[in-house]
């Protein structure tokens, strides 16, 4: 009985380390290096701000990272899912209970502004819409638009990164201030939902088997 | 000849105040067909950004032609299924029969052909309380007739997008022949719209005439045709004896069709407007209502705009007199209420019914309470 259940779990052992070594990635996350040119604004305020906004049943994370700007951040003002501090790094998350999640600053101008975007890659259910993440430099005293953009929602955006399940997303730039590269040239890798459970049940057989 | 020439001046006029009507009093959409075309189209939505200048959460949405066929306009995105209620769509061109809001499709010229796109097509929603919401979108054929863009004719479209008819308000000109010129053939093509444009009623009367000899007189033998129209195209046609004509309206007052187009007056006579008959048609062609013998010669006729009456003015010889009389009759139980005049007192011929039916007016624009 005991060699039978050691044979036993050595092949589905066998079977769910093979599967965690073979299995493609087929999840990754949309990342770019985004820069804005703000040399021809530069000693304005304004208002940075960041919206992801829930389009329906999926959700998504995107990060803020290596942020740098030679303008001087100002005070924050944080709606929905929201953790981290700019110049550090920044999450916005969204569920179907967190519709609008917004990271604004202040911020006084300098030449540039630049950080890393990373977004996870979950598409929407059929017939819902996307998750959508776009960018904003507003007037701290009006709320609106620093100036008008080509966005096509007729928001007058920066750019907008709609998350819709392909691995590069879809990213619109909407000024000729902003320019965005795909980070390294490649996605970045997330393990896939099919390795993480072939790779957890493989340990626990592992030591469920040490145990016997 | 005399009779002739003021016919077609009759509908020469006729013509120009139908355009002048259908031109003024554009279509109610609320009554129009609609017709899902979603299994021709893939629709694809983008994500939602707020705009802060009008407060609206935006959308952009492409539709591609997916099917083999041509789409052609009118073509509108309906959104339902809107949840929560306290999230509505800003920028709506009208509703649809069920309420759903609607926003009208740029289609290129030609239709929008297969694998090809229209690209953002701007949604905006008003979403106060800033809750996550849902709705969904389809492509839909907004069906009936509209006006040519150089208003020379109506254009009716099938469901399909194809159109089956373009009705020119005067089809041809009546040309007249010496008495001793050729046989002239002359075919007069009259429309009648509903006022949602979702029905049509054709006219045509197609007149043969034969050279009379030495004398001057026209002769010939007229060939009429009734067609009527909904939004899937050609319902059913009746075609006249040779020589017992259909009678048409000459005055745009004369209203042939409901408001919503369900049914359809039709008037028969013989030349000259003598001894009319009156027979009211559903969109199945099952007769609702018949009467015939009352009048002597037809001045105009009616029916209600909600098909419940039938009004008819016109002349009663009598011995050694004739009288002018208006009758307005329920067509569900055929009780009629007459109203006798007299006639040559410059009396201006029109007549009108409210839409509820309870109010006439008619002669000299005296207004009477029906029973």
């Amino acid at each position: 009985m005991d060699f039978r259940f050691r044979v036993l779990s050595t092949a589905v052992f066998a079977l769910c380390f093979t599967l965690f070594l073979v299995a493609p990635p087929t999840a990754v996350a949309d990342s770019f290096t985004i820069s804005v040119n703000t040399s021809a604004i530069a000693g304005a305020s304004a208002q940075l701000a960041f919206d992801l906004i829930n389009g329906g049943s999926a959700s998504n994370t995107v990060t803020i990272s290596d942020f740098s700007t030679d303008g001087t951040l100002g005070a924050v003002s944080p709606t929905g899912e929201i953790s981290g501090t700019l110049p550090g790094t920044v999450t916005l998350m969204d569920s179907p209970a967190s519709f609008f999640n917004e990271y604004l600053t202040g911020l006084t101008l300098g030449t540039t502004i630049s950080f890393v975007l990373d977004a996870t890659t979950n598409g929407p259910a059929a017939s819902s819409s996307p998750d959508a993440l776009s960018v904003f430099l507003l007037d701290p005293n009006t709320g609106l638009p620093l100036f008008p953009t080509s966005d096509p929602t007729l928001s007058d955006s920066l750019f907008t990164l709609n998350i819709d399940g392909t691995s590069a997303g879809n990213l619109g730039v909407y000024t000729s201030i902003v320019s965005a590269t795909p980070t390294s040239g490649t996605p970045v890798p997330e393990p896939p939902t099919g390795t993480l459970l072939g790779g957890g049940l493989a340990f626990v057989i592992w030591k469920f088997s040490r145990r016997h | 000849m005399k009779r002739m020439c003021l016919r077609t001046l009759e509908l020469l006029m006729a013509g120009f105040c139908l355009l002048i009507t259908s031109l003024a009093t554009p279509p109610n959409c609320a009554a129009q067909t609609f017709v899902d075309m979603s299994s021709q189209v893939t629709i694809t939505k983008s994500g939602l950004v707020l705009n802060r200048a009008t407060n609206t959460f935006n959308s952009l949405v492409t539709i591609k032609n997916s099917s083999s066929t041509v789409l052609n306009a009118p073509l509108v995105l309906v959104i339902s299924n809107l949840t929560p209620t306290t999230v509505t769509l800003a920028n709506p061109s009208g509703q649809d029969p069920s309420g759903n809001p609607f926003v009208n499709l740029n289609v290129p010229t030609g239709g929008l052909s297969p694998g090809q796109s229209i690209s953002n097509v701007l949604l905006q929603f008003q979403n106060p309380a800033r809750v996550a919401f849902s709705f969904t979108t389809q492509v839909e054929f907004r069906s009936g007739a509209s006006i040519s863009p150089d208003g020379s004719s109506i254009v009716f479209k099938t469901p399909g997008g194809a159109t089956v008819l373009t009705i020119l308000l005067l089809n041809q000109e009546v040309v007249i022949s010496t008495p001793q010129g050729n046989v002239t053939n002359v075919t007069h093509q009259l429309a009648n719209i509903s006022d949602d444009a979702s029905h049509v009623g054709v006219y045509t009367n197609a007149f043969q005439f034969v050279p009379a000899g030495a004398d001057t007189e026209l002769e010939g033998q007229s060939t009429s045709t009734f067609a009527y129209y909904g939004a899937s195209g050609q319902l059913w046609q009746i075609t006249a004896d040779p020589g017992n004509a259909f009678y048409l309206s000459t005055d745009s007052s004369m209203r042939l069709l409901t408001s919503d187009g369900s049914r359809i007056l039709m008037i028969s006579a013989q030349e000259g407007d003598i001894n009319p008959s009156f027979t009211v048609y559903d969109q199945n062609a099952n007769v609702i209502y018949q009467s015939a013998g009352t009048f002597s010669e037809l001045d105009r006729a009616q029916i209600s705009p909600n098909g419940m009456y039938l009004l008819v003015m016109g002349l009663v010889y009598k011995q050694n007199a004739i009288q002018g009389l208006i009758t307005v009759t329920n067509i569900t139980n055929n009780v009629s209420s007459s109203f006798p005049f007299s006639v040559g007192i410059g009396a201006v011929p029109v007549i009108s019914i409210s839409s509820d039916g309870r109010f006439l007016i008619a002669y000299q624009g005296n207004q009477v309470t029906l029973p």
